[in-house]
């Protein structure tokens, strides 16, 4: 018992501070200005703590609590972008009487995160997923109250609750199927009830498996805002402010593909073909539906909620790679090929995303007029003359969003495109099916070029109309600089690819040491010769 | 000397940065760093050109085509398997090797009317503009000095941005929509492209056995066609993906040739930008298309080259002809010498497509000479517009009473432009029509009546604005004059900054014209070794193959041949 509370140690800790933020606020005592240190100390606390964990703790096995590579990468990721997140705001919040409670709900979307990366059990993983969920509903109706965003909140609230209950259904068709709650038992389960040896395509499982799949998918499909689960994302994006809809791009969609990865790829043993099938067919038309209707679009928020939309896509394209690669470790990327997998492909490509959106919403959030948002694109107009900083930035992560070298957008497609092509030996029709997913896959990255482009043209190739008076504040600017930065960085890719190659890699699947694993014989596969590099 | 080549990557890009920096100081501190850091890359390019021996031979005796290797941040991988904390093994590879030679040279050599046309005419934001065209002249030396795939693509890449600004803040009258266009067409294909280059890394690891991916050029285009030949099922195998890789591959180079039905891009874009954007659009940029297909397509996918002949040769055909019937009807000068790039880079495809030594010298070398005769015609049209601000041929008349050296310079260009024996022109077309003679004569008899038209335009283009009663456009000066604009130039004949522009360009054309062999034989043991490759996988000669590879011969001779290279 002390044991598993030991591992969430970082977690506690913000949960702890976010009840004692709004325990605090019913004292006047303390200034508004405040909470935004205290809200940055406290991450700064639950990273020390994640950083001493790591050490400190052994592994533990049966705990509901996972600590491992993946858990421990994905929340680091996690204190970085939501630090991110809490300078953005430091100045709105700064005389807002709400400020207390708006820290204390961004810090419990930052724990429950964290939480559902280191579930190792449903109920958890789902108490995980509802500590970023409910605080969202408050978010949004705490900074703005008109129409549009009581529009927004309801709409947010209703489709995430049914969301939510898809997922509960699934979740007890695993419990159904398994009888437990339990991840890692339950995988043990299935992995002795479907066992297959590592190359042959399993063998499909029960129909209850299915479809226990299936709504799981969908569940999730809502919080990564997934097409045809999306619809509620770019309304709410444009009824919010800046600073939600860059929240809302970022960490439901952050614990919807964790939480894929930790139910689906890493549990549903045996059912990896299905799974396969439902990952592309979601990847494609999420990519395509994005991408496309992100075109037509004129409202900044709106064009960004269509791009995140996308963005699931490309990252859909890793979790069916990662399918697949689950019985095929033997030819999966990583390890010595330097490139990641399917799954650590996703992680790497969401961080990468999360710090894009995070840095172009500061910029939205730094930049209007007291009083007004940046609605059109064309309030853009002319940043480039006005703001070349900023806009340099904006630049910057639009660029590296539409997958232009050498930024990390890049590196994350290449991975993702590499996982997809390198699928090899499926049942046919799958293989020809990861093949054109890559195929769309690179031409929707010329599409969302387009959209991309346009604003980078509107920033730079047009005269501005008016000279901006941004509001945002310097801690909004240092945001976006700092993002900045970290994305210039990581356009050096090595250090993060080799980070996450080593995630993912799960080691219940991977026959180590067999020496000579049955190969499922394709026409692919006899081609290997034994000519060795020269 | 080895890091030559790293230094003209390097330089135009620190350079870039000091433009930047003295852009407060003025017009004129910026233009002269521009001028010396385009003149020191230039010296660099002699350099290397001096120091490329296509005869070298290394330690063992075997040739050494590839020279002036450097390599950065290479992580060679650990013998014990352990390498997991290493990244993907993707380096910052350059080298040089006769089939880039001459286009890196060309790129440095292009440079030097790139800055001194844009000396006046860009008078708004010129630190901007120099630093941007920089910028450019980086990506472009690195596109054709990358000896990795990855390191390719973000050069290929890293070659839009600048230009796209370029054309979109510089640009004429349409210039946001051209320099939008211009950067979704070639980046829509250039993504299914870099698709297909990654399936040949990966299908170089299965192919192996080998989990070690690499991503060196050099070491895939030698394994490949070893790999291929080494076993039956990998032969039934890279038979069954070629095509769908050279797809993938025509994909982005045919868009960035342009390729006759993918060409819509070119003309919005040559017309909308500076002169300088215009000038290394269609000197150096529209190359990196062709030495694609020479680099990858050509030596990876050879046997799907031979399956694609008839199309590309088609399309090629189409193109020269299609080119040149627009030229004849353009009334812009500028769009004009746009679609005759249409036309002259079907030339260059058709040679390369004769898929022999014969016809792909004359394809490499239409290259370079395409360079330099439109680059220098772009240049000169850029010189009529500072002074005219206009491109209409039908306001000018008899332009050489008035400039005779601008109406030498451009009628000596012309003359290159469609091939006048002497001129550079000529070398390359008749090589490359001979190569395809050879493969297929239809279409060298096709491209034929290509040139015929060509001098049928550019000498018609060439009558109606330099010949005849002098007519200038007066009205539109005085306009200008009555705006106060006084940004043109003054109306008298060229000056010695627009005569050194030109002149080196100049030199080179009489130098190919008359001494081409100099210039072929650096280019031809590199071209040899990729139509050894080509050859191997001739329809014709591959039933024999098959033969041979049955009754085991093919293996042994193929090492002998592989040692003798």
């Amino acid at each position: 018992m002390t044991e598993t509370v030991m591992l969430v140690l970082p977690q506690t800790v913000l949960g702890l501070l976010a009840c004692l933020f709004i325990l605090g606020a019913s004292f006047g005592s303390i200034p508004r200005g405040s909470w935004n240190s205290w809200a940055l100390l406290g991450l700064v606390a639950a990273g020390c703590t994640l950083h001493f964990l790591s050490d400190a703790v052994p592994l533990g096995g049966t705990t509901a609590v996972a600590v491992d590579s993946l858990s421990r990468g994905f929340q680091w990721g996690c204190l970085i972008i939501g630090a991110l997140f809490v300078l953005m705001a430091r100045e709105s919040q700064a005389k807002s009487e709400t400020a207390a409670e708006f820290h204390a709900l961004v810090l419990l979307v930052i724990c429950g995160m964290m939480l559902v990366s280191a579930a190792n059990e449903l109920i958890l993983l789902f108490l995980g997923l509802e500590l970023v969920s409910i605080p969202t509903y408050v978010l949004l109706y705490l900074d703005r109250r008109d129409y549009a965003a009581q529009e927004a909140t309801t709409k947010y609230f209703l489709l995430s609750i049914l969301s939510a209950a898809l997922l509960l259904y699934g979740f007890a068709f695993v419990y159904g199927l398994t009888g437990t709650t339990h991840l890692s038992v339950a995988r043990g389960i299935l992995t002795d009830a479907y066992a297959v040896a590592p190359g042959l395509p399993p063998t499909g499982g029960s129909v209850l498996g299915v479809v226990a799949l299936v709504l799981i998918f969908a569940g999730l499909g809502f919080k990564v805002a997934a097409v045809p689960f999306h619809f509620y994302a770019p309304d709410v994006y444009q009824g919010t402010t800046p600073f939600n809809a860059g929240l809302l791009a970022v960490a439901p969609k952050a614990a919807g593909f964790v939480a894929m990865i930790r139910v689906l790829s890493e549990t549903m043993v045996g059912f990896e073909v299905p799974a396969e099938r439902v990952a592309i067919i979601l990847a494609m038309i999420t990519m395509t539906g994005g991408n496309v209707l992100a075109l037509l679009q004129t409202n900044v928020r709106r064009l960004l909620a269509y791009s995140s939309i996308a963005h699931a896509g490309y990252m859909l394209i890793g979790i069916a790679v990662g399918f697949w690669e689950a019985w095929n470790p033997q030819r999966s990327l990583g390890g010595e090929t330097g490139l990641p997998g399917g799954i650590s492909a996703t992680l790497f490509y969401l961080f990468v995303y999360s710090l894009a959106s995070a840095g172009l919403f500061a910029v939205l959030i730094y930049l209007p007029r007291p009083g007004r948002q940046i609605e059109h694109i064309d309030d853009l107009t002319g940043l480039g003359r006005t703001q070349p900083l900023l806009a340099i930035a904006a630049a910057l992560f639009l660029f590296s969003m539409a997958g232009i070298p050498p930024l990390p957008g890049f590196w994350g497609k290449l991975s993702l495109f590499m996982g997809a092509l390198n699928v090899r030996s499926a049942p046919d029709t799958l293989h020809y099916g990861f093949l054109a997913l890559a195929i769309v896959g690179a031409i929707n990255a010329a599409i969302g070029a387009a959209y991309y482009l346009r604003l980078v043209a509107i920033m730079f190739l047009q005269d501005p109309i008016s000279v901006p008076q941004p509001s945002g504040g310097k801690p909004a600017f240092a945001a976006v600089l700092l993002a900045a930065a970290l994305s210039l960085a990581l356009s050096w890719p090595k250090p993060l690819l080799s980070y996450v190659n080593g995630i993912g890699e799960r080691p219940g699947v991977v026959a180590a040491g067999d020496p000579d694993p049955p190969v499922y014989t394709t026409k692919v596969n006899k081609h290997r010769t034994e000519v060795g590099s020269p | 000397m080895s890091y030559v080549l790293l230094w003209m990557v390097l330089i135009p890009l620190f350079g870039s940065l000091v433009v930047l920096l003295v852009g407060r100081s003025g017009i004129e501190h910026v233009r002269r760093t521009a001028l010396v850091n385009v003149l020191v890359t230039f010296a660099l390019s002699i350099v290397m050109v001096a120091n490329y021996n296509p005869h070298q031979k290394d330690g063992l005796g075997r040739s050494q085509l590839l020279q002036m290797k450097v390599e950065l941040f290479g992580s060679s991988p650990s013998a014990t398997g352990l390498a997991q904390s290493s990244g993907p093994d993707i380096r910052f590879a350059l080298g040089v090797d006769g089939i880039s030679l001459w286009l890196i040279a060309l790129t440095a050599l292009l440079m030097i009317p790139s800055v001194l046309v844009s000396w006046t005419a860009i008078d708004d934001r010129p630190a901007g503009f120099y630093a941007l065209m920089l910028l450019l002249q980086a990506g472009m030396i690195g596109v054709f000095a990358a000896l990795d795939i990855v390191l390719f693509y973000i050069f290929f890449e890293f070659t839009l941005i600048p230009l796209f600004f370029m054309i979109g803040l510089w640009g004429g009258y349409d210039r946001r929509w051209a320099a939008r266009k211009f950067f979704i067409f070639t980046l829509a294909g250039s993504v299914l492209t870099f698709l297909g280059l990654l399936f040949i890394v990966l299908a170089h690891s299965w192919m192996s056995g080998n989990a070690h991916l690499t991503f060196s050029i050099p070491k895939l285009t030698a394994d490949i066609p070893r790999l291929v030949a080494a076993s039956a099922d990998n032969a039934t195998f890279w038979m069954t993906y070629s095509p769908w890789i050279f797809l993938a591959l025509f994909a982005g180079f045919a868009i960035k040739v342009p390729l006759f039905p993918f060409h819509t891009w070119l003309p919005l874009a040559h017309v909308e930008a500076p002169t300088a954007g215009s000038v290394l659009l269609a000197g150096v940029l529209l190359k990196i298309g062709s030495y694609g297909f020479l680099r990858f397509a050509l030596p990876l996918v050879p046997a799907a080259c031979w399956g694609a002949l008839d199309w590309v040769a088609w399309l090629a055909v189409a193109g020269i002809i299609y080119g040149a019937l627009l030229s004849l009807a353009q009334d812009d000068i500028k769009k004009l010498i746009a679609y005759s790039s249409v036309s002259h880079m079907g030339f260059c495809l058709l040679g390369l497509f004769a898929l022999n030594t014969v016809g792909i010298s004359g394809g490499l070398l239409q290259m370079i000479n395409h360079g330099l005769s439109t680059g220098a015609l772009f240049a000169m049209v850029g010189m009529l517009y500072e002074r005219y601000h206009t491109r209409d041929i039908e306001a000018y008349s008899g332009l050489m009473r008035k400039y005779p050296w601008l109406g030498f310079s451009f009628v000596f260009v012309t003359f290159s432009s469609i091939g006048l024996p002497g001129l550079n022109g000529f070398t390359g077309e008749v090589l490359s029509l001979l190569g395809m003679f050879r493969t297929r004569p239809l279409f060298a008899v096709l491209g034929l009546t290509g040139i015929i038209i060509g001098a049928w335009y550019m000498l018609w283009l060439v009558q109606r604005t330099f010949f005849g009663r002098l007519r200038e456009p007066i009205l539109e000066q005085a306009q200008h004059a009555a705006a106060g604009h006084h940004d043109h130039a003054p109306l008298s004949d060229l000056n010695w900054r627009e005569l050194f522009a030109l002149a080196p360009v100049g030199v080179m054309i009489l130098w190919i014209g008359i001494y081409p062999q100099f210039f072929l034989d650096r280019m031809e043991p590199s071209i040899r070794q990729v139509v050894l490759v080509l050859e191997k996988s001739e329809p014709g000669r591959r039933t024999q193959m098959a033969e041979m590879t049955a009754e085991g011969k093919l293996t042994t001779e193929y090492t002998k041949n592989t040692e003798q290279e």
